[in-house]
């Protein structure tokens, strides 16, 4: 934000005479990754644009490394979203300025083409989206968002251990390409970079596209967006402290072109069916998918230090077609670390002592279980749970993991896993084959999601058209992965990036 | 929802079980010489009213029915002796019924956030200060 001048008056985040009344030719709703790319598209194409963003604008000297500091100012509900079926599954969701690019890992990865093909040809998307059109908008992002492999010297012990480990066991892994400029290794991505390295979207195409004329309303909540004969007409907003709620006046934004929701596939059916939008095909809000994932911490007879190198600096696909999932290094904080080492009492203590020489990797899953989601007050319903052919990868990719970080030269494996010893050693890692198959036995977790309002040319099958638009009103565009038909099985910024590059293009030249 | 004083000392006192004073030299503090429940207070302010009850709603499941449901004892667990609580604590945290597991596992990684972020514990580990190996750019 320091780097952008003469924005002040292009920025509000409370109505000074309790209500603002303004027009533009778009409103979007959002500043996470599609929303703010299709700002930045938007305004680029001469279009003046209003930007909305429920949560605040934080500045990098905000975060203070501590993982609460940034649940409290960059995260949806403090970090308490999660979905419910079986068990409950916590969902991470930024809600700041920029959105979840804040407190991601700024992992890029272009859309796998098996994928897109399968949405050619079992959803019928090419009329939207061509092969030709997205690697064009990959090539510019990964230009104006400087995007690099992690370089050397802050890969971390992590990262580089995982990648000997992979390459013993011949795997195809990577060191990851980021977003980031500057990166100092301080492994602090998910609870926001706070020397401003990462270049997520609160830094780039928001003040980019301030700039060149966009507005921002920020700690503004779209309730509701309002339709005359068939054709969206506004965005009726409420500011409030995204923290204690206090209000702070209404917003009401006349869009004489259009409404462009990219408020993640929670936010944006239930902002739909609060507006009654999108409701006749029936399918809003249904086929909610994702990657839950769950991990695995190892014991290294050296010191590894968690807590320094890229949060995420390798990653490996190599089972993501065959067995749908993908694994990748985290590093943590000691906060989230702590939270994940096994015991109670003396226990904990003690094993909180082999911290230093602690590795971790996550294994996300490519989930076939579809959800749903519902508003619920000012939040929502998430239902949502594995399949038992979900947990049955979930295991054999944890499994693959052990192996990878023995490899590396792990000694102990800590698989927080229910109905197994707290620690296995190198030799036991046939246990993990014993594992139950209940998901209530893992501590999962949920980050990307896709599918609540997908897009298809039938208005009977699907909620957004293949002009983005919502098949049932006319001037109501969505950007954001909740158009996706089906989930990617790689980290998604930069598939929904492209999609919102692409989708924006033809918005604005309509 | 505000937390009350008296359920901010359950809390503590569970969090304290978790992580106790002392036991390992290298982490003489407990939790809550953290401030780790003053977390837990905030979360209960803040969030929507469903997540809040849910939050509220652990505590007292552990402090009253806690000892009951893991040991079969008919007393609160904040008057329960340390040894006792940690052998509650313990039962609940390795019980079969998954909701059982999860009440402790909630209260745990909420302290481990006020815990695992204080500066005694950082500078314990190691982890104060910027990674050793990172050279400074030029970028400040």
């Amino acid at each position: 934000m320091s780097n952008v001048k003469n924005i002040s008056d292009k920025v509000f985040e409370r109505a000074p005479n309790r209500e603002i009344i303004t027009d533009a030719d778009f409103a979007v709703i959002g500043t996470g990754p599609s929303g703010a790319t299709a700002a930045r598209v938007l305004t680029d194409a001469g279009h003046e644009v209003a930007m909305i963003e429920e949560g605040r604008w934080v500045k990098a000297e905000e975060f203070d490394g501590s993982s609460f500091t940034a649940q409290k100012k960059c995260y949806r509900e403090l970090g308490t979203v999660a979905a419910m079926g079986k068990n409950m599954i916590p969902i991470i969701q930024g809600r700041c300025v920029g959105g979840g690019s804040v407190i991601n890992a700024a992992i890029i990865w272009r859309m796998p083409e098996d994928v897109f093909d399968r949405w050619l040809s079992e959803f019928q998307t090419g009329e939207a989206l061509s092969w030709k059109e997205m690697e064009a908008a990959f090539d510019v992002l990964e230009s104006d968002l400087n995007v690099k492999p992690v370089s050397p010297e802050v890969l971390g012990r992590n990262n580089s251990l995982l990648l000997e480990g992979a390459n013993k066991l011949g795997l195809d892994s990577r060191i990851i390409a980021r977003n980031e400029r500057g990166c100092q290794g301080l492994a602090q991505c998910t609870s926001g970079c706070p020397v401003g390295a990462k270049q997520s979207t609160d830094l780039t195409y928001v003040p980019w596209s301030i700039e060149k004329g966009a507005r921002l309303y920020h700690s503004c909540r779209a309730d509701r967006i309002q339709v005359e004969q068939g054709r969206a007409k506004s965005v009726i907003g409420r500011f409030e402290d995204p923290l204690t709620g206090e209000p702070r006046g209404k917003l009401t934004i006349n869009a004489r072109k259009g409404i462009v929701v990219c408020a993640t596939p929670i936010q944006t059916p239930c902002l739909l069916r609060r507006s009654g939008i999108g409701k006749s095909s029936g399918h809003l809000g249904r086929h909610f998918l994702g990657h839950p994932g769950a991990g695995l911490i190892c014991i290294y007879p050296d010191e590894v230090r968690l807590w320094e190198g890229a949060t995420q600096g390798w990653d490996s696909e190599h089972y993501r077609k065959d067995w749908k999932v993908k694994f990748e290094a985290l590093g943590m904080q000691p906060d989230l670390l702590t939270s994940r080492i096994p015991g109670i009492g003396a226990e904990f203590k003690k094993n909180v002592l082999e911290a230093g020489r602690m590795g971790n990797v996550g294994c996300a899953v490519v989930c076939q279980a579809e959800g749903r989601v519902r508003p619920l007050g000012k939040s929502a319903q998430i239902s949502y749970g594995l399949g038992d052919d979900d947990v049955f990868n979930l295991r054999r990719g944890l499994k693959k993991i052990a192996e990878i970080m023995v490899a590396a030269g792990a000694e102990y494996i800590i698989p927080n896993i229910y109905g197994l010893p707290p620690k296995i050693s190198k030799d036991q890692l046939k246990l993990i084959d014993q594992a139950p198959l209940d998901p209530r036995c893992y501590t999962l977790v949920l980050t990307h999601m896709f599918g609540t309002c997908r897009m298809g040319p039938d208005p009977a099958k699907s909620v957004v058209g293949l002009d983005f638009q919502v098949h049932d009103t006319k001037g109501v565009f969505i950007l954001d992965s909740s158009i996706f038909p089906s989930n990617l099985g790689v980290n998604p910024q930069h598939t929904i990036m492209a999609v919102a590059h692409v989708g924006a293009k033809k918005i604005a030249s309509l | 929802m505000k937390m009350r004083a008296f359920e901010l000392e359950w809390t503590a006192k569970m969090m304290d079980t978790i992580i106790p004073a002392g036991v390992e030299e290298k982490f003489p503090q407990s939790a809550s010489e953290t401030g780790a429940e003053k977390i837990l207070e905030e979360i209960v302010r803040y969030t929507p009213f469903i997540t809040a009850f849910g939050l509220r709603a652990t505590i007292w499941l552990i402090e009253i029915f806690g000892p009951l449901i893991s040991a079969g004892r008919f007393r609160r667990f904040s008057r329960l002796d340390p040894g006792s609580r940690e052998e509650v604590l313990n039962r609940m945290y390795k019980s079969k019924i998954y909701l059982i597991r999860q009440l402790v596992l909630l209260i745990k990684m909420t302290a481990c956030f006020g815990w695992g972020a204080s500066p005694e514990v950082r500078k314990a580990l190691g982890a104060s200060g910027e990674p050793r190996f990172v050279k400074r750019s030029s970028r400040s």
